[in-house]
């Protein structure tokens, strides 16, 4: 039953494969893969541990580019079963920003800001509110642990997509 | 994996990028770093043609991707074949794009944001793009003229490895029996399509 495994079925030739590789040549040139898009999600993806809620982009996820980037000041809401985030990124030059950033529902969680020269990692007050003053710009990715004394050893809750900041 | 008599046998391109495809899955498992860093260079554009192909702008087809290869993390111990992945992988991508279509509408954003092509790339048309190549863009028209399940089919599966196709069909929800005929109806008429059209010679 299965000459799927092969592709060997009776209704796929050689030609199809053919025509196959020239459609991924037409879809390569008309609509590529954004270029660092891979290494985003290989970022994205370097986390200790497989067991957390995944924290997905909000309204911020269909503001158009003009909006998403290259502002002053945004605001980003993510959004999990458990938890949500809002962050609102302002800028204070052009090599760094500062992350005002709330939790609900509040909890003294530690929230760390993984970014491509290592993470910083601040805890939320009992209202859920947390800030990073100064953080670099460029490709990071927010990981909310345990609220334990011992960063090194708190689990992690929660983490959304890699961004840039 | 030389002097591995199984390969030797069988040295052609298909059977090598399965059993790497495979192999990196088994070591990803175990925790390889790296491994899990080549499956998604080597399956992301599979997600990028699946999540454009629902009409996602550019950030909001990255957003999916970015979700869907997270939920893979926590589901990695629970997948084993390559075939299976890519079932998952697709079919995944498709809900999150759902998900997004479905947040945009409700928020009802001014101008459908998420359906917006981004400046970048769409400052020039796929038949600005091809303008050099007649042949590639006979191409195009006859994949966009077709009926979307099947134009969607193709897309996608330009983009997988070969002996997974059926993985793909699978994922559109293409009833099992019918996945061969189906698929090979689609090359079907998008042969008749392109013969019709001049600049197409083959």
């Amino acid at each position: 039953m299965n000459t799927a495994e092969d592709g060997h079925s009776p209704h796929f030739t050689p030609e199809d494969h053919l025509l196959a590789a020239e459609i991924a040549d037409v879809y390569r040139i008309v609509d590529p893969v954004p270029a660092t898009l891979v290494e985003r999600l290989q970022f994205a993806l370097a986390l200790e541990s497989q067991e957390f809620e995944i924290l997905r982009m909000q309204e911020d996820a269909v503001l158009p580019a003009g909006v998403r980037g290259g502002e002053d000041s945004r605001t980003i809401t993510f959004d999990s079963e458990v938890l949500t985030i809002m962050i609102s990124v302002s800028a204070r030059d052009e090599h760094a920003v500062r992350v005002d950033g709330w939790l609900a529902p509040p909890g003294e969680h530690l929230v760390e800001l993984r970014t491509g020269d290592g993470a910083r990692t601040v805890r939320a007050d009992d209202q859920g509110r947390f800030v990073l003053d100064v953080v670099p710009r460029g490709l990071s990715q927010l990981v909310v642990r345990q609220g334990l004394d011992d960063p090194a050893r708190a689990a992690i809750l929660a983490v959304t997509p890699s961004l840039i900041l | 994996m030389a002097g591995d008599p199984a390969l030797e046998r069988a040295p052609t391109a298909r059977t090598q990028r399965r059993e790497r495809l495979a192999g990196l899955l088994l070591e990803a498992r175990q925790g390889r770093p790296g491994a899990l860093d080549a499956i998604v260079a080597e399956l992301t554009p599979v997600l990028w043609h699946t999540a454009r192909n629902q009409g996602l702008s550019s950030q909001a087809a990255e957003d999916v991707i970015q979700t869907t290869w997270l939920i893979l993390l926590r589901r990695l111990d629970t997948i084993s074949a390559p075939g299976a992945l890519i079932e998952w992988l697709v079919t995944t991508a498709r809900r999150e794009a759902w998900r997004v279509s479905a947040a945009s509408r409700k928020d009802d954003l001014p101008g459908d944001d998420a359906f917006e092509d981004l400046p970048e790339d769409g400052a020039l048309t796929p038949d600005e793009l091809l303008v050099d190549d007649e042949r590639r863009r006979a191409l195009w028209h006859a994949v966009e003229s077709l009926p979307k399940r099947c134009a969607e089919l193709l897309r996608i599966i330009a983009f997988v490895p070969r002996p997974h196709y059926d993985a793909v069909a699978a994922a559109l929800d293409m009833p099992m029996g019918s996945i061969g005929p189906t698929r090979g109806r689609c090359f079907a008429k998008l042969r008749l399509v392109l013969a019709k059209d001049p600049d197409w010679s083959s």
